[in-house]
């Protein structure tokens, strides 16, 4: 009990921080621009987020919080970090070239996951500290991720330098994704399941629905791009979502149909005719 | 050199009001929340409620010079109670913190429709070290909560602008440099 109103406390302080932190960001928006404290920023963002529905990160933590706490976090704090990302990006201060490095922090993880390199001589330890740095970056990328995601969902607001950064980095958020896998692998389907009615993709339900979540995820946010950006961007980006869709694929092969179905409508959905051949 | 006289003048009485309010605070804690809610509403609604009319009342000096005057001498004001901010944000007082990033938002608030020029902001108040307080602070919170479930392997992000580490020169204010206690800010 002592330990969950203490939890209570800490994250009403992480909230009272982020909350005079947009207050300030409102009427001195120079406060956090340009400044060496963003990158950083960026990763404590993340790594509030990615204890939010609808990411799992691979700490235990968010098991263990109390309900209220989880409450206070997806009800309170998560929206608080949406609304200081839009004041970032909308802020007349950070110039194109400062905008497009900024999106392109939020779009590359904070740590790049090396591939194992178990071997009969590593120590327990070792390998302890491997999975613990592993899980580290996991849920950095699924809160980066949960950013950008929320950041897509109003790019359509965004001036066009903003959408073009964002298209510019549709390869790092597809690394992203891949970095995040666990995460949006691991989804609840009622987690997923309303996400699929927010967004207004209630249709029946795949039989591999967790399987999928991740080209899901991948193609809600894709598809919020291609809905808003016009002209030579949209081609852009359609020719980088269905090349690293077809590298997805390779990685991700059981998951063939249920990529086909879903981006097939997002596609649909922006009005982008587009012919996938799969073999 | 009359002009910048006048700026000078304007500005040392306007801190040395401020500066007697926050050394009030200094020596004693529990009068904190009082001395900052008179400060910030000093500003707000005292200050810049009257400041139309003594620009007007002030003859003698081109319109430019005023404002230049009460531009530095707010700005400087305002830095005292920033500086205030990210030092108890440091020192996490969290009773006392509510009170004066209220106080302070009103202020900036009140002071955004009189004096809305970015250049102003930038020359005198030092928002980046506040914000930089803010986000350190934040962040020992999310180590305090992973700590508190027995996950203190979370490694530290590079939030290492502390006031008193100097990374920021400008974090080394009246007030700072006023500590009793001796201690370092972390």
């Amino acid at each position: 009990m002592k330990t969950d109103e203490n939890g209570a406390k800490q994250i009403k302080l992480i909230r009272f921080f982020i909350s005079h932190l947009s207050s300030l960001l409102r009427h001195a928006p120079h406060a956090l621009v340009p400044s060496e404290t963003l990158p950083a920023a960026l990763t404590l963002f993340a790594r509030i987020k990615c204890l939010v529905q609808p990411c799992r990160p691979c700490h235990s933590l968010h098991q263990q919080l109390a309900s209220s706490s989880r409450d206070e976090l997806s009800t309170h704090v998560s929206p608080l970090l949406d609304a200081l990302l839009h004041s970032l990006l909308t802020s007349t201060l950070l110039q194109p070239a400062s905008r497009l490095l900024f999106i392109q922090q939020l779009c590359q993880p904070s740590h790049i996951r090396v591939a194992a390199q178990s071997s009969a001589h590593q120590s327990e330890a070792a390998v302890e500290a491997e999975a613990e740095a592993d899980a580290v970056a996991c849920d950095d990328a699924a809160g980066r991720l949960a950013l950008a995601q929320s950041a897509l969902n109003h790019v359509g607001t965004h001036t066009e330098d903003v959408q073009q950064a964002f298209v510019s980095c549709l390869p790092h958020l597809f690394d992203l994704l891949q970095s995040a896998a666990p995460h949006c692998l691991l989804l609840s389907s009622t987690g997923t399941k309303s996400e699929r009615i927010s967004s207004g993709l209630d249709t029946a339900e795949p039989p591999q629905e967790e399987e999928a979540d991740l080209l899901f995820r991948c193609s809600v946010m894709m598809g919020a791009l291609l809905s808003v950006v016009s002209g030579k961007l949209r081609s852009e980006a359609l020719r980088t979502i269905v090349s690293q869709v077809l590298s997805v694929l390779i990685a991700f092969p059981s998951t063939l149909m249920s990529i086909d179905s879903l981006v097939s409508v997002r596609l649909r959905g922006s009005h982008v005719p587009v012919h996938l051949h799969f073999s | 050199m009359y002009t910048l006289s006048y700026v000078c003048a304007r500005s040392n009485q306007m801190t040395d009001e401020g500066r007697q309010v926050v050394e009030t605070l200094i020596i004693v804690h529990q009068d904190a929340m009082a001395c900052v809610q008179g400060l910030s509403e000093w500003l707000a609604e005292g200050y810049l409620k009257a400041l139309p009319e003594n620009m007007q009342s002030a003859s003698g000096f081109p319109p430019g010079t005023q404002l230049l005057a009460e531009r530095t001498a707010f700005g400087r004001v305002l830095s005292l109670l920033a500086s205030l901010a990210r030092s108890h944000t440091v020192d996490i007082r969290p009773s006392i913190i509510n009170v004066v990033y209220k106080g302070l938002i009103k202020v900036l608030e009140r002071a955004a429709l009189l004096m809305p020029s970015a250049g102003f902001w930038t020359a005198c108040f030092d928002g980046q070290a506040l914000a930089s307080a803010m986000l350190q602070k934040a962040e020992a919170s999310l180590h305090e909560l992973f700590a508190l479930h027995g996950d203190s392997n979370l490694p530290l992000s590079r939030l290492s602008l502390c006031p008193c580490s100097h990374a920021l020169t400008t974090c080394c204010s009246v007030l700072q440099n006023q500590r009793t206690d001796g201690t370092d800010c972390l």
